[in-house]
């Protein structure tokens, strides 16, 4: 379902994404998502229309270092992950702090991240 | 020492159909840095895809986009079919196809309208939207309506192309090229369009990868990669190569949609010639269980879907990373050392869709 994935731990991150610029891989963007013991994380790359994804796993409250300064296109899914799941990204050069898409004037906060880490993200029950 | 001003570019400006403020910080007339702020029209909907029926979501995914409805729909459709293992009939993807380019001229259309209008270029604005309408009656005719109209589902089509549908396509077609043949040396050699145009907004072929832009963005730099060439619905079936430019500029990416209108009547004149006969609608049961991507192209670029599913009807993760998203970075770079007066034209040029954008 899932091809050419490619595991590696949150040291190897920045090391994989260093050959990746060096290869001409295009950055397409982040997908993070709550996995109930942390976030799974996926950097989908592209090279002549061959798809690549990254995949790392971190706990609720590692940090996570930016592609910002090797790839200034990461900045927007990187503030997607603060906004929506209060993924901590380090050394991020544009950071909204979680304000990119969400308002300040509006109570929700790091919407996609379950209620088992005590957020509330909302009054609409699963049908 | 040059005194600094920050001007906000929106988010209520002429030339953004749609919310969006660029925080410009310039040097007397020279645009030094750009900063986007968005947020909004955010709707939250890929939380809400979590707690809906995945059959609901589909709904969900038209409404990401006006103008893009029916490609979300596709995509969304797709990933829902791979999951399951649905084979799609041949005649559905034929159709998928035609729509698809249908949605893609009338956005073409649509932008290229918009940025005749932000030159001031009223009567060249009217004329694009007059032959807009070729398509748009198309799309209500086959499709049953122009915006929202619900064509695809999971399994292939809601709808089946009768030869009235066929033939009025194909006759509005007709009547879209001999206007757009018209306003094509309009867009192309007018000195007022070339003046605004030609070397605003300079993406090289190495920054446009770099910064990720895709779609006529990415191919007015010179990128040959259309996500069509990946051969979903029937696009593998047609006869097809990505138009590209290499003037890496705002003229190079307004030629490039130029292009891929004709280009978008060649592939429903394939597409309607090759039209096999056959259902249209394959029965789906149970519910999707699995981690998919999916990329196709809308007519701002590569639309890109990762849906992770857990066997239950409410899906766990709806992520949608859109052409404008991807093309924001890219904007940022086209405008530094750009003229304040050439910001709108730069700032159209990668065809933003907030909407989309904000989701």
């Amino acid at each position: 379902m899932l091809a050419n994935v490619k595991e590696i731990s949150k040291e190897e991150l920045l090391t994989e994404v260093q050959e990746l610029a060096a290869q001409h891989y295009r950055l397409i963007g982040i997908t993070g998502t709550d996995t109930g013991v942390g976030f799974d994380l996926l950097y989908h790359w592209d090279k002549d229309l061959e798809l690549l994804n990254l995949r790392l796993q971190i706990n609720y409250e590692e940090e996570l270092p930016s592609l910002a300064p090797l790839y200034l296109c990461a900045f927007v899914s990187e503030n997607e992950l603060q906004d929506f799941l209060g993924v901590k990204v380090v050394n991020l050069p544009i950071n909204y702090q979680k304000l990119f898409l969400l308002s300040e004037l509006t109570s929700v906060n790091t919407p996609l991240l379950k209620k088992a880490v005590g957020n509330d993200p909302g009054e609409v029950k699963p049908e | 020492m040059i005194r600094r001003t920050v001007i906000p570019f929106g988010p209520q400006h002429p030339v953004f159909p749609e919310p969006l403020q660029l925080r410009l910080i310039l040097e007397e007339e020279r645009v030094i840095e750009a900063i986007p702020a968005l947020g909004y029209m955010h709707r939250g909907l890929e939380q809400l895809a979590t707690v809906k029926d995945y059959t609901k979501t589909l709904f969900l995914a038209e409404r990401v986009c006006g103008i893009c409805s029916l490609m979300h729909a596709l995509c969304y459709a797709q990933c829902i079919e791979e999951l399951q293992g649905v084979e799609v009939s041949l005649r559905a993807k034929y159709l998928r196809t035609i729509w698809s380019e249908l949605a893609r001229l009338q956005s073409h259309l649509l932008w290229l309208g918009l940025t005749a209008d932000a030159f001031g270029f009223e009567s060249l604005f009217m004329q694009t939207w007059r032959i807009r309408e070729y398509v748009m009656d198309a799309v209500e005719f086959t499709e049953g309506n122009r915006v929202m109209a619900s064509s695809i589902t999971i399994g292939g089509t809601r709808r089946d192309l009768s030869p009235e549908g066929t033939a009025y396509i194909l006759t509005n077609l007709e009547k879209l090229e001999i206007g757009l043949s018209a306003i094509f040396p309009v867009f192309t050699e007018d000195p007022l369009i070339k003046q605004r145009t030609v070397g605003a907004g300079i993406l090289r072929k190495n920054d446009a990868l770099r910064l990720g832009a895709v779609g006529p963005t990415l191919r007015g730099s010179g990128v040959a990669q259309d996500m069509r060439m990946l051969g979903y619905a029937a696009y593998g079936e047609l006869d097809f190569q990505p138009v590209i430019e290499d003037s890496c500029d705002a003229y190079a990416r307004m030629i490039v949609r130029l292009k891929e209108c004709f280009q978008s009547i060649d592939l429903i004149r394939q597409a309607i010639r090759q039209l096999p006969e056959g259902q249209t609608l394959t029965k789906v049961k149970g519910v999707p269980d699995g981690e998919i991507l999916m990329r196709i192209e809308q007519p701002r670029g590569e639309l890109l879907y990762y849906i992770k599913a857990n066997g239950s009807k409410n899906l766990e993760r709806w992520r949608i990373h859109t052409p404008t998203l991807s093309n924001l970075p890219p904007l940022l770079h086209m405008l530094k050392g750009a003229r304040l007066a050439e910001v709108p034209v730069i700032a159209l040029s990668i065809d933003t869709c907030i909407a989309c954008t904000e989701r």
